[in-house]
């Protein structure tokens, strides 16, 4: 199954892409979308997206369509959906 | 929003502490007063408040900016340091003529000639944990434009403490988030971001239009929270981007183990 990943702010610069669209060969957890696009992106991505111990880092924001989730979350992701990375930013 | 929500809005506008407009503050403000929703009423509860802004560079200055003209009651503005050369692409309040001086004598100077009738209180420090509950209990809302993420921790738990709304305002690039925070109310920032985020640096690139264009959506939030006009962001994060001038919501989530909020839900 196909799902849309969009990446924004750091997450964009890290991968160097505004988007790109993933094949799942099996349902797919939020948590093991994350280290998965970890692995595929390199060491800038991974340091935003996993924590020490190689987990999705609980301070970078996953949406589904409109909808914030865990980044640790086990929930399957369904076929088509939309995955935004969003990376926290502040003022200046 | 639910009604709840709508009642604590407008709580922060109570009749009984309302000031009343002067003949001439009903001519400066003329053309906002012709907002469905604001009028009279709104108007009275922005002149009875009090807006803590930290910091106040580029968001923060185009924050303060926008409140001032508005004719908000008192600004609380803290930001330590100079003016640099380097703020000038996005700090709004700051001049050229004042680079090697203090930012918030420029900003009060700057907001004080723009509207003569706005109390202007400065502080040339930045938010810490000897000045942060205080800088709080001063304000009925806080708008959250620091870069670093230890003051915006700080500025969330005092107040999340003193049940106080604050409008957390971001960007980075060509991008943008801005939420409002209501204690008890949905999350708080920690219940987004448990720790330091990975990765980020005080300086960031960034386009001063994009500041602009923050400090203007936190003003918005603020007027909308302080007169109960229209919805503010409540757990929902507003996300920009002005490459292809997109802009959505993001229905957020309280963390139900949050270390801040989590004894209000």
């Amino acid at each position: 199954m196909k799902v849309t990943i969009r990446y924004s702010a750091q997450a964009r610069v890290a991968t160097g892409l505004s988007s790109e669209v993933v094949e799942l060969d099996e349902p797919t957890s939020v948590h093991d979308l994350v280290v998965r696009l970890s692995r595929q992106h390199g060491s800038a991505f991974r340091r935003l997206a996993l924590d020490a111990n190689g987990c999705p880092h609980p301070s970078l924001l996953v949406a589904i369509g409109d909808d914030q989730v865990r980044s640790g979350d086990h929930r399957k992701i369904a076929p088509g959906e939309t995955i935004t990375i969003i990376t926290p930013m502040s003022g200046g | 929003m639910g009604s709840t929500d709508m009642k604590m809005t407008k709580r922060l506008g109570n009749a009984r502490t309302r000031r009343p407009l002067s003949a001439e503050e009903r001519s400066v403000y003329e053309w906002q007063l012709g907002v469905a929703g604001f009028g009279e009423e709104g108007q009275r509860s922005l002149k009875s408040a009090s807006v803590l802004v930290t910091r106040i560079g580029g968001v923060g200055g185009a924050a303060a900016t926008a409140l001032a003209a508005a004719g908000i009651g008192r600004l609380i503005l803290a930001h330590q340091g100079n003016v640099r050369t380097s703020d000038l692409n996005r700090q709004t309040l700051m001049s050229a003529d004042w680079i090697g001086k203090p930012r918030v004598e420029s900003a009060q100077k700057r907001l004080k000639d723009l509207n003569p009738r706005v109390a202007v209180e400065v502080h040339n420090v930045n938010v810490g944990e000897d000045n942060v509950d205080d800088l709080v209990a001063s304000a009925d809302l806080v708008i959250d434009a620091a870069p670093l993420f230890r003051e915006r921790f700080l500025l969330n738990r005092a107040t999340v403490e003193q049940r106080k709304p604050m409008v957390d305002s971001a960007m980075y690039e060509l991008e943008a988030q801005v939420t409002t925070f209501l204690p008890g109310r949905g999350p708080c920032l920690t219940c987004l971001y448990p720790g330091d985020p990975p990765g980020w640096r005080r300086q960031f690139p960034v386009l001063g239009a994009v500041s602009t264009m923050v400090g203007s959506l936190a003003a918005m939030e603020a007027i909308k929270v302080l007169s109960g006009l229209g919805e503010p962001l409540l757990g929902r994060l507003l996300v920009a981007d002005l490459r292809d001038m997109s802009f959505r919501t993001v229905r957020l989530q309280r963390n139900l183990h949050c270390l801040v909020c989590r004894e209000l839900h």
